[in-house]
């Protein structure tokens, strides 16, 4: 299997890239490129549409966070339904709702405490470090709380390079 | 067992009525670190804003960690011994980080000579606050070349995946570099952070490209 997370980190560096582009241009402020229809950066001065561009970054980075540990869960979840279910006795109606009910309820194992469990041969520290990023997709995911401070530093490439290493040696993709 | 760390708790904190839960969790953690390490105690606010104390253990390396109790958890012995062991390990790792950003600064202010004699670098002090090591703070540099700056700012020592996070901030870019096993790299591409990359990203970051 190949690895689900490379077109999210694809979009990512297109979306980011872009976002440096625009930066640019707007420090820059090449004749005419900026129009009436940029509503965000028309007319205003060039400071704020740089602080709007790197708060649009600094979300970016959040948002593809949270993409990439949803589509590593979605992969996990697949993975566990399909090197079990084929293993189970398929003939009967009543089989066929057993294995429903098996692959309805890994839908709610719990993400932390079941989940990457499953895959104890991967390394110990490699799963506490997926732990503290799902933590921080649920710190994103539940809005941000301003009373809490995100409960760990996390960067969207180091986030895709250590999801994809726990899919390799959990044997779910290949290099 | 050691029972030599000096110890400093403020005047503001013996005219309370926890002043001798204090003494006793300051003896507990005297314990506890070693005898270069000084605690130091004051009464302040948690990130909830709800009142206790705070513990600043700081070494003689430069190194500092904080961390807050509740009074009421001054009285458990044994949480204020675990506390004292996360910090004292997070003191630890502080001091390694404020290091490696001390001499990435100094390298720092070789390399961007290269960008002519008017180059003006300003060392800054940057005030860190993460959950490990509570309230520390860490060497950065502010630099500017004709109408361009460009700030080395530390970010955070605990990141997933890597042992510190430094971010370039410039008029036009920023960058963002990782400590892996002691080499900074450049988190875009992983590439090792030398004198080349160094320069590329400063341009970039004071509109020089």
């Amino acid at each position: 299997m190949s690895n689900p997370l490379d077109p999210v980190i694809a979009w990512f560096t297109t979306a980011r890239d872009a976002l440096r582009i625009a930066k640019r241009s707007i420090t820059r402020k090449p004749l005419g490129l900026i129009t009436d229809r940029h509503t965000q950066f028309f007319g205003i001065p060039a400071e704020q549409a740089t602080d709007n561009v790197v708060a649009a970054e600094e979300e970016l980075n959040r948002l593809v966070v949270l993409a990439l540990v949803a589509v590593f869960e979605r992969t996990l979840r697949d993975s566990i339904i399909n090197r079990s279910t084929p293993h189970l006795p398929n003939a009967s109606l009543t089989d066929r709702r057993i294995i429903d009910q098996i692959t309805q309820d890994i839908e709610f194992w719990h993400f932390s405490q079941r989940l990457l469990e499953v895959f104890d041969t991967v390394e110990l520290a490699l799963r506490g470090q997926v732990r503290q990023l799902v933590e921080y997709r649920n710190w994103v995911a539940h809005g941000r709380s301003a009373v809490a401070p995100p409960p760990v530093n996390v960067l969207p490439q180091l986030a895709y390079e250590r999801l994809s290493k726990f899919l390799q040696e959990a044997g779910i993709i290949t290099v | 067992m050691n029972t030599t760390s000096a110890i400093e708790i403020t005047e503001r904190i013996r005219q309370t009525q926890i002043a001798d839960r204090v003494v006793a969790a300051a003896e507990a953690v005297s314990r506890l670190v070693s005898s270069g390490i000084s605690q130091e105690w004051d009464l302040a606010k948690d990130s909830e804003g709800r009142e206790g104390v705070r513990l600043r253990l700081t070494d003689g390396f430069g190194g500092e960690a904080t961390t807050d109790f509740l009074p009421g958890e001054l009285s458990i012995v044994r949480h204020v011994e675990e506390k004292t062991r996360r910090l004292a390990d997070a003191l630890g790792a502080v001091t390694i980080w404020q290091s490696e950003v001390h001499t990435l600064c100094v390298r720092i202010r070789e390399w961007i000579r290269e960008l002519g004699e008017d180059v003006y670098i300003e060392a800054e002090t940057v005030a860190l606050h993460e959950p490990q090591a509570g309230h520390y703070r860490a060497d950065g540099l502010r630099i500017r070349f004709g109408v361009g700056e460009m700030v080395v700012r530390p970010v955070a020592r605990w990141v997933v995946g890597a042992n510190g996070r430094v971010d370039f901030l410039g008029s036009e870019e920023r960058f963002t570099l990782i400590l892996i096993e002691s080499e900074w790299l450049w988190v875009d591409d992983m590439a090792i952070l030398d004198r080349d990359l160094f320069l590329k990203l400063a341009r970039d970051c004071l509109g020089l490209a």
